[in-house]
């Protein structure tokens, strides 16, 4: 870890450099009046390791193949080497992205999950990363994971998967809630988000326990569905992107302290989900999970294997027969229907 | 292929540390040279360098600890060996490397010339894991059970978050070997994996009756999907090839262990092999497997 002191608020009270919390109380950090974009550049990129290779060592071996996560600039080179489909997690912070990935690297190292079991991963490291953080940081009272960063890079985490004689590739990007929720508030931001363009599926994760805490339901039901219109009226996603509403966080509603049937309230809220988006222009779907059964354990993990089952898919092979010329002009066009 | 074979056939052996790379090759070293039990393999002509196994065998016979390999050793093993049934002479070689290598390159990507060079020309794996260590691969469902009921969650979230940090050393141990096994089939070295043979090691530490399948697939069920789904001949051997806890030889302790296994009349008698119809005693069936002697 390398320590910084760097001072990127203009409040030298601040130090959300280092504690990623504004003194003001601005969540997010953007709508601060004293910190700027600029200044997110200055911010700590969070741990390090060295694990380069010296130029000398190098010489005397070999570097195998990396096992980080997959860069920006290297998936549409990786994506090209098999048919794969591609995943997109968005969500504000803690919603539960990184979570969802742990469970599913969690899991696998379990067994296999429904039908699919594990054939190859290029981000073991990035996997390994991520679960030993939420391992190491519990110390046996609460299992978490940390929070990705949005001076974090982004990246694409990678697992190739079989059931029956179907092989199926899928990458599935990680970037912090804190550059979602950038976009959101600021449109401009939404080009940066490199990832939708390649997108086969775009997953919100909607936060049931965030839906139906007193203190933040209201602001959260519409910040929610701001996002998702952000994207779709700037034309983020394409076309053919399937979205995918993931209400995560469902061990925090199924116990209601005060009398109130949270289920209900969390329900009402997707059917709104529904109607406002199932009949737009993207394949709309919605699905329950839980990938971290934290309050109430019995639940254990939902809906996980029904989502590597949807994820996983084969893809149907694209039709290339050339498509019929409607009252063709030319003698070659009409030859297929003379010999017909 | 036999002649092919007679030219030499040539093995890895990996595993992490601890994972008995080396007790295994003491043990096949006194085996098939005391003669003290049958075996499918016998020792061929006794010509070349034999000191670092004259070395570990000695400390094995006499129930020590076999020291492992140290950080930065490279022990080129050499056996001649020559098929019962066939009569076939195989030259194996494998190479005993300290695991710490396989656990660097987990982290740094970089694997030394000494490590690349000892796999050229390798036919098959000799894949160690070993029954004797404890699970490290818990998920956050193992530990959200774990949770006190009174717990302040968000207040240990937040601690919990401003100081993690991640050591890739803490890895599980199936995650690194699957990585490792990953990485040296694609580029830059391409090996092409034809073989596998798991040797679960410590063996003696396993409930009676315990298939090595079984104990695989429960005790490091990621490795054992993908061994499933890998493209080559895979088998599981269930190994304990010291044939229980002895003591190191620098440190003492552990006599009544050791004086129980030096009480064997034949030292080759504490070793045992389950799985694939192997003989009891016999180390020399994964090899004659993995040197596609079998049917021969």
């Amino acid at each position: 870890m390398t320590e910084t002191e760097t001072q990127v608020c203009t409040n030298p009270e601040c130090d959300f450099a280092n504690t990623g919390t504004c003194a003001r109380g601005f969540d997010p950090i953007e709508t601060c009046p004293e910190f700027s974009e600029a200044e997110i550049e200055d911010l700590d990129p969070g741990e390090e390791f060295d694990d380069s290779v010296s130029p000398d060592d190098q010489l005397d071996g070999v570097v195998l193949r990396p096992n980080g996560l997959i860069s920006e600039t290297d998936i549409v080179g990786f994506r090209n080497n098999r048919r794969m489909q591609t995943i997109v997690l968005v969500g504000e912070q803690k919603a539960g992205k990184t979570t969802l990935l742990s469970a599913i690297y969690g899991l696998f190292c379990k067994g296999p999950i429904g039908r699919y079991s594990f054939v190859e991963s290029r981000t073991l490291k990035a996997f390994a990363e991520r679960n030993h953080l939420a391992l190491v940081t519990s110390n046996g009272e609460v299992p978490t994971t940390p929070r990705t960063s949005r001076a974090d890079p982004m990246g694409f985490f990678h697992l190739r998967l079989k059931a029956d004689d179907d092989v199926s590739d899928i990458v599935i990007s990680d970037r912090s809630g804190e550059a979602f929720e950038a976009a959101r508030t600021n449109t401009g931001f939404i080009e940066r988000l490199t990832e939708l363009a390649l997108a086969d599926r775009v997953c919100f994760l909607l936060d049931a326990a965030k839906l139906t805490k007193l203190e933040t339901r209201s602001g959260y039901r519409r910040t929610f569905k701001q996002l998702i219109r952000a994207l779709i009226d700037n034309a983020a996603l394409r076309p053919a992107s399937k979205i995918e509403i993931l209400t995560t966080k469902l061990d925090r509603i199924s116990t209601g302290p005060d009398g109130r049937d949270l289920e209900a309230e969390v329900a009402a809220y997707e059917k709104e989900l529904h109607d406002e988006f199932a009949a737009g222009s993207h394949q709309f779907e919605m699905f329950r999970i839980c990938a971290l059964p934290r309050s109430n354990t019995s639940l254990g993990f939902i809906g996980l294997d029904e989502l590597i089952e949807r994820w996983a898919a084969p893809v149907a092979a694209i039709d290339i027969t050339p498509i019929p010329v409607q009252a063709p002009r030319r003698q070659f066009d009409r030859l297929l229907k003379v010999w017909g | 292929m036999g002649l092919i074979m007679a030219q030499g056939i040539r093995h890895m052996a990996i595993g992490l540390q601890s994972s008995g790379k080396t007790t295994f090759a003491a043990a096949l070293w006194y085996l098939v040279d005391s003669k003290e039990v049958p075996t499918l393999l016998s020792k061929g002509a006794h010509t070349g360098d034999f000191a670092y196994l004259e070395t570990i065998a000695t400390e094995w016979a006499d129930g020590w600890q076999v020291p492992r390999t140290g950080t930065g050793q490279h022990e080129n093993i050499r056996m001649n060996l020559k098929d019962q049934l066939t009569g076939q002479d195989v030259h194996l070689q494998f190479v005993d490397l300290p695991g710490e290598s396989y656990e660097r390159a987990f982290a740094t990507r970089f694997l030394g010339n000494n490590v690349v060079e000892a796999f050229e020309e390798a036919t098959g794996l000799m894949l160690f894991v070993s029954a004797d260590q404890p699970r490290d691969d818990v998920t956050l469902l193992d530990l959200a059970k774990m949770l006190q009921e009174n717990a302040d969650e968000d207040k240990l979230l937040e601690e919990a978050m401003a100081e993690a940090t991640f050591d890739p050393a803490k890895t599980p141990r199936q995650v690194q070997i699957v990585d490792f096994l990953q990485s040296i089939q694609d580029e830059p070295l391409y090996l092409g994996v034809e073989r596998v043979a798991v040797i679960i090691s410590a063996w003696d530490k396993v409930v009676a009756g315990t298939e090595p399948e079984a104990w695989l697939k429960e005790k490091l069920p990621l490795l054992n999907q993908y061994l499933g789904n890998l493209d080559a001949e895979v088998r599981i051997y269930g190994v304990s090839a010291q044939g229980g806890d002895l003591p190191d030889k620098k440190k003492g302790g552990r006599e009544v262990e050791r004086k129980a296994l030096l009480s064997f009349a034949k030292a080759t008698e504490r070793i045992k092999v389950v799985g694939n119809g192997a003989g009891q005693h016999d180390l020399t069936h994964p090899v004659r497997w993995l040197s596609s002697l079998e049917g021969a």
